[in-house]
């Protein structure tokens, strides 16, 4: 990069920003460890850490006791399908032999996750918290799930009971997981999400239990089955009034704005042109951002792997036993007790190690979570091939192993990953994709068993552990980067907010280490990018260069899978493009970018919809559209698509008259345009930029960029090649040769030191 | 929340509880009959017998054998059971016609099945040869009576 000082205002925004970048690098580790990430302080004791982290011991007992009944009614609907059906009778739902699995009331229990899940974060982000009430409405939907089923007489009952145990499940989940995550410092978080997790295992074998107690000892039908259940679900619901939430992200942004501060030395008592609120972004949006973390993409495929094995396997290992070794209901129901009473032993490994292990290292208890799915793979295909009755306790022991210690690793890591404020996104998409993939892969684990015999079925659900496996290794390697972003990012908004509250300058635009990808091309690569107020530059480089990919991610077509975008101040990476033209950047794409079928009028009008301008002022805009460009004026009600290249542009133009950006982008200004008509789009320009509206031109032709601006960008293969002043472009024949021809660069050459600029003709 | 959700999740939650009732529900696992047979998951060969011990029935009532598929609900009758031409034919169905579709109705303790249904009613390849039998009472007018069921499954080859 090159620069000069000839462009001191610019300068000095762009030191600005350089500053701002630097603190945050200097910061990023000592935010990383307040994230929960490495750091030299030592992992407090647990009961110390819960205690001093301001949140009462009684909300995480809460939580897990409310967790324990939530995969009650799971229980009951796979081991009595067949006798539920028989008792009930009648089969319009599908109820066949083997049962639910078939019917209705699993797509509708998976609705109930899917929607509550939804639901709960919505109102979690709506109110910035208020989590206590979902999990009460959980603990209510869970208990009142069981009694309906429990006394259901006909399948409407069942389904009722379905979708109301789906939405405890989903609501509870989504505010249990990110509640604890945010409730209790980085130093003990991976051991109560252990005892969170712990809770649920500990509910399967409570289930386990009370099915071989009920029916061997007490002889309870599957309705008696369900009552106990319902009992204690209905005893543990009143531990949800103990829930307190203090809001979502608090510990994680209050450190770090406080290690901001104290690096600082001042605090961010006023916010930036646009404030936090304008900025703000909304719940689809943050659910968008969520899905542009390549760690989180990675999790949710390790969920959406798990939900395949772990919620279908045992109706699967309940058919495998009856079909090879002809168990009874009773040796089921207690293999069943033992499978979950192994499941708990992982867990009080990392209800001890957890935190220590994830301080040094998150990828070593990533390693862990991976070598025991792998285990659990292996384990399940011996159990397929090997016929021997000891061999498969022994074999599904081992896979049992690995279940909740993946589950509770998978939370750890995706509610660690995001950042603080997604969290109960994160926790939702992750309990959506596992009943998803629940249902599907009964589906299809079924399709195997019917066609090729339950060792099939088994011998998928292997692969699937497998492939739990191989995506918690992608995710490992995807860690590093996102937690470096992540911590980048908040240090950097925070400090953002600061240097604005001293009063610094900023840049109208900032585009902070930019990477951007199209699926996994990636296209661009750590781009930085600044443009004053009132400021015009060029951006050039070669087709494919990613100038228009830099355009789309300043407007927010493109999301950046990487880096920040500040304008006015305030960030906007996440932002909807709808709202960043309310904050003033409008776009003026490539081509011949109007309604052709719409007239020229219709055109404008359309430009100023965006804004919902009124009517007197889209008038205006139009009448000083068709002031600065007559050729329109004469064919305003002519069809878009009949004006000729040049008028069209003309058009594109205008959008700058109706919505008067502070920023307009300009896509390919001169492309196939005849250099007359060029020059006076130039001129236009020149007054649009006049007029107070800073103007960012991406041309190919570099002696028309330089005719117009005085601070030029240059791109190469998604790099930021040159930054500065644009007649010293032209000294730089290595970037020039190996985008345009020689000769060009000689004639600009020549063109510099003669001051004529030479527009329209492209290189 | 609007008043039309609060109205619409007010009748998906009466629709439901509908479905539910508190009469005549059945905790305990029945203990009247005994010693189903053939046991659990033995082998058999076909023609098989049905049998067991005990008695469940009070005056006017039958039990109801149906091999390979769900009972009526609870208040339905065997005619429920059977398909529209028969419904539409007086008279059926008939002893015969039962017998033919692998139904049974006795006030003895046992029922001679002579052929099983193809495959059985589990869809699992491994469980191919598996049936089930299942027993349950119905009233003189061939109601079923209550929601209590026996069952037991048993290995035959199909005929």
């Amino acid at each position: 990069m090159s620069g000069s000082d000839e462009l001191s205002p610019v300068r000095a925004a762009e030191a600005a920003l350089e500053t701002l970048e630097e603190e945050p690098a200097a910061l990023r580790d000592e935010c990383l460890a307040v994230l929960g990430f490495g750091g030299d302080d030592p992992v407090p004791a647990f009961w110390g850490g819960l205690r001093a982290s301001g949140t009462p011991v009684s909300t995480l007992v809460a939580v897990s006791l409310l967790t324990i009944p939530l995969f009650f009614l799971q229980v009951v609907f796979l081991t009595f399908d067949r006798a539920i059906a028989s008792t009930l009778g009648t089969d319009p739902l599908g109820f066949e032999f083997p049962g639910l699995l078939n019917s209705l009331v699993i797509p509708v229990f998976v609705a109930g996750v899917a929607a509550a899940a939804l639901l709960s974060a919505w109102w979690v982000f709506r109110r910035r918290g208020g989590r206590g009430t979902v999990l009460a409405a959980a603990a209510i939907g869970c208990a009142a799930a069981l009694w309906t089923v429990s006394l259901a007489t006909s399948e409407a009952g069942l389904l009722l009971g379905g979708v109301m145990s789906g939405a405890a499940i989903g609501g509870a989940v989504t505010a249990g997981a990110s509640l604890l995550m945010d409730a209790y410092p980085p130093g003990v978080r991976v051991r109560v999400i252990a005892v969170w997790v712990f809770a649920i295992a500990l509910g399967n074998l409570v289930a386990a239990l009370v099915v071989l107690i009920g029916v061997d000892a007490w002889s309870l039908t599957w309705r008696g089955v369900a009552m106990v259940m319902a009992a204690c679900a209905t005893v543990l619901a009143p531990a949800a009034l103990l829930v307190r939430d203090r809001g979502v992200g608090r510990h994680d942004l209050t450190r770090i704005e406080e290690l901001v501060q104290e690096r600082v030395g001042a605090r961010g008592t006023t916010e930036a042109e646009l404030s936090d609120a304008d900025v703000a972004i909304g719940f689809w949006e943050q659910m968008r951002q969520l899905f542009m973390t390549r760690s989180a993409i990675a999790m949710i495929v390790v969920f959406l792997l798990f939900g395949t094995v772990a919620v279908s396997l045992h109706a699967f290992i309940d058919q495998f036993v009856v079909a090879r070794y002809s168990w009874t209901f009773v040796d089921r129901a207690e293999l069943f007790v033992l499978l979950a009473a192994v499941g708990l032993l992982p867990l009080v490994v990392l209800v001890v190690r957890g935190d220590a292990w994830f301080r040094a290292d998150p990828a070593q208890l990533m390693r862990v979570a991976t070598g025991l799915a792998l285990l659990g793979a292996v384990s399940l295909a011996t159990v397929a091939v090997v016929a021997n009755e000891v061999a498969t306790i022994v074999g599904l022991s081992l896979t049992s192993l690995s279940v909740f210690f993946a589950l509770a690793v998978a939370f750890v890591v995706m509610l660690s990953v995001v950042d603080p404020r997604l969290r109960p996104h994160a926790a939702a998409v992750a309990i959506v994709f596992v009943a998803l993939a629940a249902l599907v892969g009964g589906i299809l684990a079924g399709q195997f068993s019917d066609r090729y015999g339950v060792t099939a079925a088994l011998i998928f659900f292997a692969v699937n552990f497998l492939g739990v496996g191989t995506a918690m290794r992608s995710a490992t390697d995807a860690m590093a980067g996102n937690l470096d972003d992540l911590a980048l990012r908040e240090t950097e908004r925070e400090e953002l907010r600061v240097r604005v509250s001293s009063g610094q300058h900023f840049p109208l635009l900032g585009c902070r280490n930019v990477d951007f990808s199209y699926g996994k091309l990636q296209v661009l690569f750590g781009v930085d990018f600044t443009v004053d107020d009132g400021e015009i530059v060029a951006l050039l480089g070669t087709n494919g260069a990613g100038k228009s990919t830099l355009l789309k991610v300043i407007s927010g077509l493109g999301m950046p899978s990487r880096g920040s975008v500040h304008f006015r101040g305030a960030d906007i990476t996440h932002v909807d493009p709808v709202r960043r033209v309310n904050y003033g950047i409008t776009q003026m794409p490539g081509g011949h970018a109007v309604f052709g079928d719409m007239s020229v009028v219709d055109n404008l009008r359309m430009y100023g919809f965006t804004l919902r301008r009124s009517k007197r002022e889209l008038d205006r805009g139009i009448d000083a559209t068709f002031e600065a460009f007559p050729a329109l004026a004469g064919r305003r009600n002519q069809p878009g698509a009949t004006l000729s290249g040049g008028e069209q542009q003309m058009l594109s133009l205008g959008k700058a008259f109706i919505l008067q950006p502070r920023l307009l982008l300009i896509d390919e200004l001169s492309l196939g345009l005849a250099p007359l008509i060029v020059g006076n789009l130039i001129e236009m320009v020149r007054r649009i930029n006049a007029s107070g509206t800073a103007v960012v031109v991406v041309e190919q032709s570099v002696n028309i960029a330089l005719s117009l601006v005085d601070h030029a960008y240059f791109m190469e293969r998604g790099e930021m090649r040159f930054d500065g002043v644009a007649a010293e472009l032209v000294d730089r024949p290595d970037l020039l040769r190996s985008v345009f021809l020689e000769g060009a660069s000689k004639g600009l050459r020549a063109m510099a030191t003669s001051d004529a600029p030479v527009p329209g003709e492209a290189t | 929340m609007t008043a039309r959700r609060v109205l619409l999740l007010l009748v998906v939650v009466l629709l439901g509880l509908a479905g539910c009732g508190t009469q005549g529900l059945v905790l305990e696992q029945p203990t009247q009959l005994q010693q189903l047979r053939p046991a659990e998951f033995s082998s058999t060969a076909v023609p098989t017998r049905i049998s067991w011990t005990g008695d469940a029935l009070h005056a006017g009532e039958r039990y109801f054998v149906i091999i390979d598929q769900l009972p009526m609900p609870p208040g339905s009758t065997i005619r429920s059971m059977t398909d529209d031409v028969c419904r539409n034919t007086p008279g059926c169905p008939d002893p015969t016609y039962l017998a033919q579709h692998q139904m049974y109705t006795t006030r003895g303790r046992t029922v001679k099945v002579e052929s099983l249904p193809l495959g059985g009613p589990f869809p699992v390849k491994d469980l191919a040869g598996l049936h089930a039998a299942t027993i349950v009472i119905v009233d003189r007018a061939g109601r079923r009576v209550g929601e209590e069921f026996w069952s037991t499954s048993f290995y035959a080859p199909t005929s």
